[in-house]
């Protein structure tokens, strides 16, 4: 990318040439909710397990397969299948299966086993999925247009920062506190003791550099009353977009209405 | 609106980063409790209630991430924000032993929330080390709701009361010409209204 390259995708809003990655941060925010909380509604566990593969196929065609998968199977592996067998092994049932000891197994603990983990595992996608094809800096964009303050995409955006920067740190004060001596491996209560001399540095250390960090902030005019710019700016919503949200809240809102008569009557 | 204290604002990326590196740090030494919510009590105890719960809210929410079931929890978080600014009214955070009180006060509280969503949503599974001993319970005959009481309250005791500690420790070691600064210096500095 040469210069001019450079500084001309400044004037164009940001595109990443992908249909699931280039709708609004908030209308995907809306159409994945609408996704992850309809599981809630539907009775048969089937439909929760067609959204997890659902979500599979929105990730492949978000081109993001590999990073949704890489923090999904820790949450198939623990809700996906401990949660089954927790499930499967102690909820109540009259059909037994199989039985020993506190373990009894039978036809409706499976099936209440099978209908909690395809809610937690739908539900558990359609988060994971929002923020693996979401850019934090999109977000807060977004929420800026609609109104929220600008210190608000600041405390968010920032979290992030400093959660790495307060991470390195405790990184170079473990170190420092070993080559003091204090040990960091053995028994229970010598890994205990070593927590409060790298946490205690580590929280006292950021906290007292709040104060310039904020006049440094203060003089980068980062409290003057005046309406923000931006230096990367998302395409406008097209009437298609908006069209494709209205349709999915309009079935959502009707799901909901229709699952509710259905509890009443 | 009243105008934010403005180093209110830039504590709050802070107390996320506490709570979450505090939980990690925890998790590297393979220590058997969470300690992930010293930021929530230190920001709910120097800045008041707002502040401490977008910290909590926010915390849940970057947790949920890697771990979305833990926004099943996100209430428990703001219990904290709440009870930190009450204890720092109330000078509960003067001396080790009124500190250990806290972490037990809020143990209770937050086991007696965190239970009904355990016990009737997941089924006595949580993912962490707890869920060992609930199952460990389930299998010798217990049921789910009494499991989860025991094994929540054992692991949450244990946790509050160390966090509480911590807590005590740092709040000691803010420098009070910062703590000055915030919107509950009052609460640490007793002879401020003088020097006005």
């Amino acid at each position: 990318m040469d210069n001019l390259e450079f500084a001309n995708h400044f004037l164009e809003p940001r595109r990443y040439g992908n249909i699931i990655r280039d709708l609004n941060p908030l209308n995907r925010l809306n159409i994945f909710l609408v996704l992850g909380l309809s599981v809630f509604f539907v009775s048969k566990y089937q439909y929760g397990f067609f959204m997890v593969v659902l979500l599979f196929l929105i990730a492949a065609l978000a081109g993001r397969l590999k990073n949704y998968l890489s923090v999904y199977w820790k949450i198939m592996l623990l809700f996906g299948l401990f949660l089954f067998c927790v499930k499967a092994a102690f909820s109540p049932g009259v059909h037994m299966i199989f039985q020993l000891w506190g373990i009894h197994v039978s036809i409706e603990s499976i099936q209440s086993g099978l209908s909690l983990i395809s809610k937690v595992l739908s539900f558990s996608g359609v988060v994971v999925l929002f923020v693996q094809t979401t850019e934090w800096e999109d977000f807060t964009y977004a929420l800026e247009q609609i109104g929220v303050p600008h210190t608000v995409s600041f405390v968010i955006l920032s979290s992030f920062q400093t959660i790495s920067d307060l991470g390195q740190s405790a990184n170079v004060i473990m170190d420092s506190q070993k080559a003091r001596g204090i040990e960091t491996d053995g028994n229970l209560w010598k890994r205990a003791k070593a927590y409060i001399p790298v946490m205690g540095p580590l929280v006292i250390n950021a906290v007292s550099g709040v104060e310039e960090k904020s006049i440094a902030m203060d003089a980068r005019a980062f409290s003057a009353p005046v309406q923000n710019s931006f230096l990367i700016e998302l395409p406008k919503v097209t009437v298609k977009e908006k069209a494709f949200v209205i349709l999915i809240d309009v079935l959502f809102v009707a799901l909901v209405v229709g699952r509710i008569a259905l509890w009443l009557l | 609106m009243k105008k934010w204290n403005k180093l209110t604002i830039f504590l709050l990326p802070i107390g996320i980063a506490v709570n979450v590196v505090g939980g990690q740090l925890a998790i590297m030494l393979k220590l058997p409790v969470y300690l992930d919510s010293i930021g929530t009590f230190i920001v709910g105890s120097t800045c008041g209630i707002l502040p401490g719960l977008i910290v909590a809210v926010l915390t849940q929410l970057l947790n949920s991430i890697t771990l979305p079931t833990n926004l099943l929890y996100i209430e428990i978080g703001m219990l904290f924000a709440v009870l930190a600014h009450f204890f720092a009214k109330y000078e509960r955070f003067k001396s080790i032993p009124r500190t250990v009180v806290n972490g037990i006060i809020a143990a209770c509280m937050s086991t007696a929330l965190a239970v009904p969503t355990t016990a009737f949503l997941l089924g006595g599974f949580v993912g962490t080390g707890a869920s060992v001993i609930v199952t460990a319970l389930m299998a010798s005959g217990w049921s789910v709701l009494p499991a989860t009481f025991v094994s929540e309250l054992v692991t949450e005791t244990m946790d509050k009361v160390i966090v509480m500690i911590i807590v005590f420790f740092i709040l000691r070691a803010i420098p009070d010409r910062l703590l000055v600064k915030l919107p509950n210096a009052r609460f640490f500095i007793k002879d401020m209204d003088e020097e006005d």
